[in-house]
């Protein structure tokens, strides 16, 4: 069913994204809802998703995704790259 | 400290490059700083207010308000920069005649220093509010003395600078003699570049649905966050998994941009 969305809550604590590794299945769309849980700003970026989104501290955003091929998908904050990492597995 | 200085050159190192190379492009435009400055005030009063309703425009177009202004702004930012290449080629096929005569032709119309103040200010604009943004949330959090915040952003902001004004001596410098060729083939393929990425979220959201299969993986080669990766990426647009809706975009803004250059200097050959 490609019409049904297939909802990830990610956080950012600490600068580092709970959960990091996310595991999809492929054919749904997908929607990102990535939470700041972090005093400072980060931008949730990824170039193999083609995105780039700010997250205010304390606040949350949302991605919306067309279905992704089967594969692995990384993003970053890219206020805080060293900590700030984690991949989407798309099967 | 070297945090904030490295974040702020990042972001700062793509508009340093683009307007080394569009003020190294039109440098024989007189009169063109006030249009320069008119562009750079307007991008940072943008960039500003922007910062500041960044949450609402998320919320906007149904969830996509963000995206859909990317996009907007990359495509206006495209039809800038091919504009000014494509003007370039006309002027450059004409560098024969005599100079005065160029130079009262050009001052005839104010449309290109117009175009060149849209350039600067959508550039800045682009990436400005990111820097906004991050430095209101740094200066909130309070989690670094105002000194070493302010440092950090000297070094970054003077890093982009030292960086834009090396590309724009270097190139009125060393290709003097072909700085209409290079800049023109510079601007075209940066205008691609761009072309490019818009098609990129415009498949990601979903609102492009065919030739969304990635046409290769160069990851191995040249990383994307890579800081060769980076100024590839700016330069010529360089992604390390593009789709093939993306492939059509670069090579399609390319195709039209050569195209009209063609007939644009065919035209002044013409009229002589």
């Amino acid at each position: 069913m490609a019409d049904e969305i297939f909802e990830v809550e990610i956080k950012i604590k600490n600068h580092v994204f709970e959960p990091s590794e996310i595991e999809i299945p492929s054919g749904h769309k997908l929607k990102l809802i990535v939470h700041n849980m972090d005093e400072t700003i980060e931008e949730f970026e990824s170039f193999d998703l083609k995105r780039e989104k700010i997250v205010p501290p304390g606040g949350k955003i949302k991605i919306i995704l067309a279905p992704l091929m089967p594969g692995k998908y990384e993003f970053f904050g890219e206020f805080h790259q060293e900590t700030a990492k984690g991949f989407l597995n798309v099967k | 400290m070297l945090k904030i200085a490295i974040v702020i050159f990042r972001e700062f190192l793509e508009i340093a490059i683009l307007l080394g190379i569009v003020l190294a492009a039109t440098k024989s435009l007189s009169g063109r700083i006030q249009y320069i400055i008119a562009g750079v005030l307007i991008g940072v009063v943008g960039a500003s207010v922007l910062a500041f309703f960044t949450t609402q425009l998320a919320m906007a177009f149904g969830g996509f308000g963000d995206e859909i202004f990317d996009v907007g702004v990359i495509l206006l930012t495209v039809f800038v920069l091919g504009w000014t290449a494509v003007w370039m080629r006309g002027y450059s096929s004409q560098i024969k005649e005599e100079v005065s005569l160029v130079a009262s032709r050009i001052a005839k119309g104010n449309a290109h220093k117009v175009i060149l103040t849209l350039i600067v200010a959508g550039t800045i604009f682009r990436e400005g509010s990111e820097v906004v943004l991050f430095i209101y949330s740094f200066s909130s959090s309070q989690s670094l003395s105002g000194e070493q915040y302010l440092l950090g952003f000297a070094i970054g902001s003077l890093g982009g600078l030292v960086v834009g004004s090396a590309l724009y001596m270097g190139l009125l410098k060393f290709a003097a003699r072909y700085i209409f060729k290079v800049c023109f083939v510079l601007l075209i393929l940066i205008a691609a570049g761009l072309a490019a990425e818009a098609a990129g979220i415009l498949t990601s959201i979903g609102f492009i649905t065919v030739l969304t299969q990635p046409a290769w993986d160069s990851s191995w080669f040249v990383a994307d966050q890579s800081i060769f990766g980076k100024l590839l990426k700016i330069l010529v647009g360089y992604e390390s998994k593009p789709n093939l809706m993306q492939l059509v975009f670069y090579c399609g803004t390319i195709g039209i941009l050569c195209i009209s250059s063609h007939f644009r200097s065919r035209k002044f050959t013409l009229k002589q």
